[in-house]
């Protein structure tokens, strides 16, 4: 395969990803205003500046708009494309990717995402009712997983499905890292019941944005708690959306493409660190420090994958 | 006789009722409703956007996506007509790889004082590079498209030679994987000859003319990239095709080979059908601001370590000044007289024939003698007199670069538009593939002027296409 063509099919599934990750984002921060709504009506501003936060684009917002209101966050991350990071723009970027490459795609995953593009492309904000906008990121939410199906159901088990599984797996672990990271400080547990009647909400928008309430629930017969909340989110191999599990498919795909590489020596790494240490370790080291480490680590790993496999010159 | 003849020759309806070809389509289509052929019309529009099968527009923003107009009623060939178009498309091709064979080796025809040297040696097509080099098989258009029309029953003429980069025939399959779809009950009732195994023809082709000693070439389509207004067609033949769809950027000549970057490494590469054209193909030898080409690819080619399909300098053949001349040239190289007729032919460096050209613009067809896609021509009938005024002044400045033609009565078929069928005119392009041999798939790309009574096909003018059947003897259908 052509580096360059790997390099088009490991940003289609990174780009795909990244939009999930998105609606996701805004599915919980909705969630949460509703959760931490006063009675005026007024919306909680550290709400809803949690996306454009986490996704770096603040400055830019409130350069473009005075206030921070649900109504303009949630427009200019779902269709604004001039904003990068907007669910138009990247999906964009996916569907261009693809058509770079749609020879090596089946009709499949190609229609799945053109598709999608075409109902999003001219999708505009008028057109999206307060009501309305939980359905569509339902519907979006819904694409990435029948664009996933079509991937895994419908491409041959060969070079092409580990490129799109390195992107897409490179994009979950950052996104995971970075989500983590962004959570507020939280004292030691409080004794106090309108602290831990908050906690359980914020504990629970925070583990459905990261699609794993349900895992928790599962893996824990306990309250909700932080220090689990992280564990399972950094250690448990079991969670689709969880570091180890993570980096535990790069290491398979970068196994299969070539033994020899240096990004799975590097991977083999941080895998090894992520099998062996106990939440006790990521406490004394600091949560942010740790999941920074880690961050840093996985861009080392996507540019070695980069110079391995020709895919920049 | 009937009282009064259509002034144009239809498909379906000319001679006296429907022509019998048609007879089963036009008892079917004169029952169904035209709420039916809207459905059909619709559905046919969502499938292609689905799939993707758009052209760029150039002029306009970088990665316009259009559709291309389709026409829900198929152009229909009997299997005699066919059998005249087929062996004409090919008796055409086979006169001009013979031809570009001569000019770029022993140029017979020059000394034979049957074409003026100037018109070749001179040619902005022609590449003297190409002299003295023998390319593998004696082949240089493997893929052609010849334009044809039709005027009555009986006659046919080429209108054009494409022998450069034809594109098209991706339309050509998907047209009919969409009438397949919308339509299936029809193809039961007709025994239609398929053309869905073109990609595999194409790639033998390609395998064929690969250098001397390569027992298992390796092959590649070389794309201008993504934005390209037929990049829907070089993806869609790659994957057909099963081979690598590259940029120039993914290539690199070392030692005289030609090697793409994969992500096991470089890999050796054969044959190149290329879609980009001559002057971007290899910034070392043309032009050198191309990012579209590789640099010292030319070098490769002359000594023989990959071959370049099209190749190099093909598009002296199609140049129009040449056309004029192509019934001398079968002559001349098959010794056969030309199946297919030429379309008379003015050309204005001759004093002659610009003088008649200037006194009968408005009956005339005038062509750049390097335009292609419909740009830059005037049909006189349908032109106003400040329009004709304009193109006389820019005859008169350069009549070297412009021919002329009379206007031909192009043939119309049933076709489905806003006030519901009409008849519009058609061309039709077959592809021809020379290789081991020369070979064509029955049917083509029918072009239709969607607009009422236009004379222009062309995709770039507001064009549309139609799947173009070509029906199978009946013993041709018990033999498979």
């Amino acid at each position: 395969m052509l580096g360059r063509a790997a390099d088009n099919i490991f940003w289609m599934a990174r780009y795909v990803e990244r939009v999930e990750n998105i609606v996701r984002l805004l599915r919980a921060t909705a969630l949460n205003a509703l959760l931490t709504s006063s009675t005026d009506g007024a919306d909680d501003d550290t709400v809803w500046a949690r996306p454009l936060l986490l996704t770096g684009r603040m400055d830019d917002f409130l350069a473009r708009y005075e206030q921070l209101t649900s109504g303009r966050v949630m427009a200019y991350m779902l269709l604004d494309r001039d904003n990068p990071a907007s669910v138009k723009s990247v999906l964009a970027n996916a569907r261009e990717s693809a058509r770079a490459t749609r020879h090596l795609l089946t009709n499949e995953i190609w229609e799945c995402l053109n598709k999608t593009w075409l109902a999003i492309k001219d999708l505009h904000y008028v057109s999206l009712q307060r009501s309305t906008v939980e359905d569509q990121l339902d519907w979006l939410s819904e694409r990435c997983f029948l664009f996933r199906g079509a991937l895994f159901g419908s491409m041959r088990r060969d070079e092409g499905l580990q490129f799109a599984n390195l992107g897409l797996y490179l994009e979950r672990g950052d996104h995971t890292a970075r989500f983590l990271a962004s959570q507020p400080d939280r004292a030691a547990a409080s004794d106090d019941p309108a602290t831990k009647v908050r906690e359980y909400y914020e504990g629970t928008a925070l583990l459905k944005a990261l699609g794993s309430y349900r895992a928790y629930r599962e893996t824990f017969s306990s309250n909700l708690d932080f220090t689990r909340i992280a564990e399972l989110m950094i250690l448990h191999a079991t969670v689709p959306r969880s570091l180890r599990g993570a980096v535990d498919e790069i290491v398979v795909s970068l196994r299969s493409l070539n033994p020899a590489a240096d990004s799975l020596k590097a991977a083999y790494e941080l895998q090894y660190r992520l099998q062996t240490i106990q939440i006790g370790h990521v406490r004394r080291v600091g949560l942010r420090a740790f999941l920074f480490d880690f961050s840093k680590e996985l861009d080392e790993i996507s540019a070695q994958i980069q110079r391995d496999f020709m895919m920049v010159q | 006789m009937p009282l009064s003849q259509p002034a144009f020759f239809d498909e379906m309806h000319s001679g006296g009722g429907v022509r019998q070809a048609y007879d089963r389509y036009a008892a079917w289509l004169h029952s169904v409703p035209q709420e039916i052929l809207q459905q059909r019309h619709d559905q046919a529009n969502s499938l292609f956007r689905t799939v993707g099968i758009t052209f760029n527009v150039y002029g306009e923003e970088g990665g316009v996506e259009r559709l291309i107009p389709f026409d829900i009623v198929p152009r229909i060939i009997s299997a005699e007509e066919w059998a005249i178009v087929e062996a004409g498309v090919i008796q055409r091709v086979d006169a001009l790889n013979a031809f570009l064979n001569d000019v770029y080796n022993d140029q017979e025809i020059l000394r034979s004082g049957l074409l003026p040297p100037e018109l070749v040696l001179t040619n902005d097509a022609f590449r003297p590079e190409m002299l003295g080099m023998r390319v593998p098989r004696g082949v240089y258009a493997h893929i052609a498209g010849i334009d044809i029309v039709r005027v009555d029953a009986e006659t046919f003429y080429v209108l054009e030679d494409n022998a450069r980069t034809p594109s098209g025939v991706s339309y050509m399959l998907e047209n009919r994987q969409a009438m397949m779809r919308l339509f299936p009950d029809l193809f039961g009732a007709y025994a239609i000859a398929p053309v869905s195994h073109y990609p595999e023809m194409l790639l033998d082709t390609l395998r064929s003319v690969a250098p001397k000693g390569i027992e298992d070439p390796t092959v590649v389509l070389l794309t201008p990239g993504q934005f390209n207004s037929a990049y829907f067609e070089h993806a869609f033949l790659a994957q057909e095709m099963g081979i690598e769809l590259v940029e120039g950027q993914d290539m690199f000549v070392d030692d005289g080979d030609v090697f793409m970057r994969t992500t096991r490494g470089p890999k050796r590469v054969h044959v190149i059908y290329r879609r980009v054209d001559d002057e971007f193909i290899d910034p070392l030898t043309f032009r050198a601001d191309s990012a579209l080409g590789v640099p010292g690819l030319l070098a490769a080619y002359r000594m023989g370590r990959v071959t370049l399909c099209n190749a190099v300098g093909s598009g002296i053949a199609d140049d129009k000044a040449i056309y004029a001349y192509m019934p001398e040239l079968i002559r001349f190289y098959l010794g056969k007289e030309p199946i297919l007729k030429n379309v008379p032919t003015y050309t204005l460096r001759k004093p002659d024939d610009l003088a008649y050209a200037l006194d009968h613009l408005p009956e005339l067809v005038v062509k750049e003698v390097h335009g292609s896609g419909g740009y830059g021509m005037l049909v006189g009938p349908a032109a106003s007199k400040a329009e004709i005024a304009a193109f006389r002044a820019k005859i008169i400045a350069d009549p070297e670069g412009f021919i002329a033609q009379p206007t031909l009565a192009l043939s119309t078929c049933p076709t489905f538009v806003d006030q519901g069928i009409a008849p519009r005119h058609v061309d039709l392009r077959p592809f021809v593939l020379s290789g081991q041999k020369t070979s064509v798939v029955p049917g083509g790309l029918t072009r239709v002027a969607m607009r009422k009574g236009s004379l222009v096909v062309n995709s770039s003018q507001g064009g549309g296409t139609k799947d173009t059947w070509v029906l199978e003897k009946p013993n041709a259908r018990a033999r498979r």
